[in-house]
């Protein structure tokens, strides 16, 4: 993915998101049930690289909602590449997570950027959902994409 | 002419076409807004919609629609699509300024055996105004190799003459 456009790059970092939540089953046995409180959940990457850590998720507070659905706050996600290199992070104050149904969505602001900052997307409201492994988000409002491209560069991504 | 780099400037930020790859391209910012954004792994596209605006230091773009479709694997954006009251205002290095307004404007960019090849159309009552003068067509389409040569063609065209000097518009 060090190659791969922007977008990909960000909305891949959405995917794990989802992906992340639903695949440990230690985060939702932690939160089923109680109000928990800043919580660090890690994915690793499939052996030979088993060491590395795929993605953390930093989730200030959350809790149970009627129906499995679980009510994140203070949300960070970071994807990291194989090498350790951070490619992606996702912030949002606060979403809704359905993580048996492989959904997010929420009112508030979302910032989607890449590792090393070249390129960033924004919005207030969005919602994020999985079907058969494939990603769609969409940002409903006041959408901001910014890209920063160095002198030199041939990168054509947007 | 450059006014594919209009085009470019959407699908790949300026650095790449600005320079046709001669000189080293400047660093860039390209800020893009819209009401909203989709974006969907299934198609491999990334829509804008609703008072898009598209903005660096020398481009202007507005359109109600914009479509970005990544090829298998990602990269370059292999075509673009703007529609619904495109308005593009892009201003050379040199100064020169260049104006588009079209219903619809399209971009694609393929590589093969190491040539790149980029197309594109203005449609729906096209009018390029540059400094040679204006360009009407229904559509007008443009094409180059590897940056370089560009050829535009109209259907039915209409040139117009330089508002400053009277010159009869000579494209190609």
């Amino acid at each position: 993915m060090n190659s791969g456009p922007a977008t990909w790059r960000l909305t891949a970092a959405l995917a794990v998101f989802a992906w992340t939540v639903h695949a440990e089953d230690n985060l939702l046995s932690t939160i089923k049930g109680l109000h928990t409180k800043n919580f660090t959940s890690e994915t690793y990457f499939e052996p030979p690289n088993e060491q590395q850590v795929k993605t953390r998720l930093n989730c200030a507070e959350a809790s149970p909602l009627p129906g499995g659905l679980l009510d994140l706050s203070g949300v960070t996600i970071e994807l990291f590449d194989a090498k350790g290199k951070l490619e992606s992070v996702v912030e949002t104050p606060r979403c809704t997570f359905a993580p048996l149904e492989g959904w997010a969505r929420s009112p508030s602001h979302v910032e989607i950027r890449s590792g090393d900052r070249r390129s960033h997307h924004e919005g207030d409201g969005f919602w994020l959902r999985q079907t058969n492994a494939l990603l769609s988000i969409s940002i409903s409002n006041n959408v901001h994409t910014v890209i920063q491209k160095p002198a030199g560069s041939a990168d054509a991504s947007l | 002419m450059k006014t594919s780099l209009l085009i470019l400037m959407l699908a790949a930020g300026a650095a790449q076409a600005q320079t046709n790859g001669v000189e080293k391209a400047p660093a860039q910012r390209l800020d893009i807004k819209s009401d909203s954004w989709d974006f969907s792994q299934s198609t491999r596209q990334v829509i804008y919609r609703g008072h898009v605006r598209v903005t660096n230091p020398q481009l202007q773009l507005s359109c109600e629609l914009l479509t970005v479709t990544y090829p298998v694997g990602g990269g370059h954006p292999d075509h673009l699509q703007t529609e619904t009251n495109v308005v593009i205002d892009y201003t050379e290095l040199t100064g020169a300024k260049y104006h588009i307004t079209a219903a619809k404007a399209v971009y694609d960019y393929k590589v093969a055996n190491s040539i790149t090849n980029e197309s594109g159309s203005f449609s729906g009552n096209p009018k390029v105004e540059m400094p040679q003068g204006q360009v009407t067509g229904e559509p007008i389409f443009w094409e180059r190799v590897n940056g370089q040569n560009l050829k535009i063609h109209a259907e039915n065209p209409t040139m117009g003459a330089d508002s400053t000097n009277g010159t009869p518009l000579k494209l190609f």
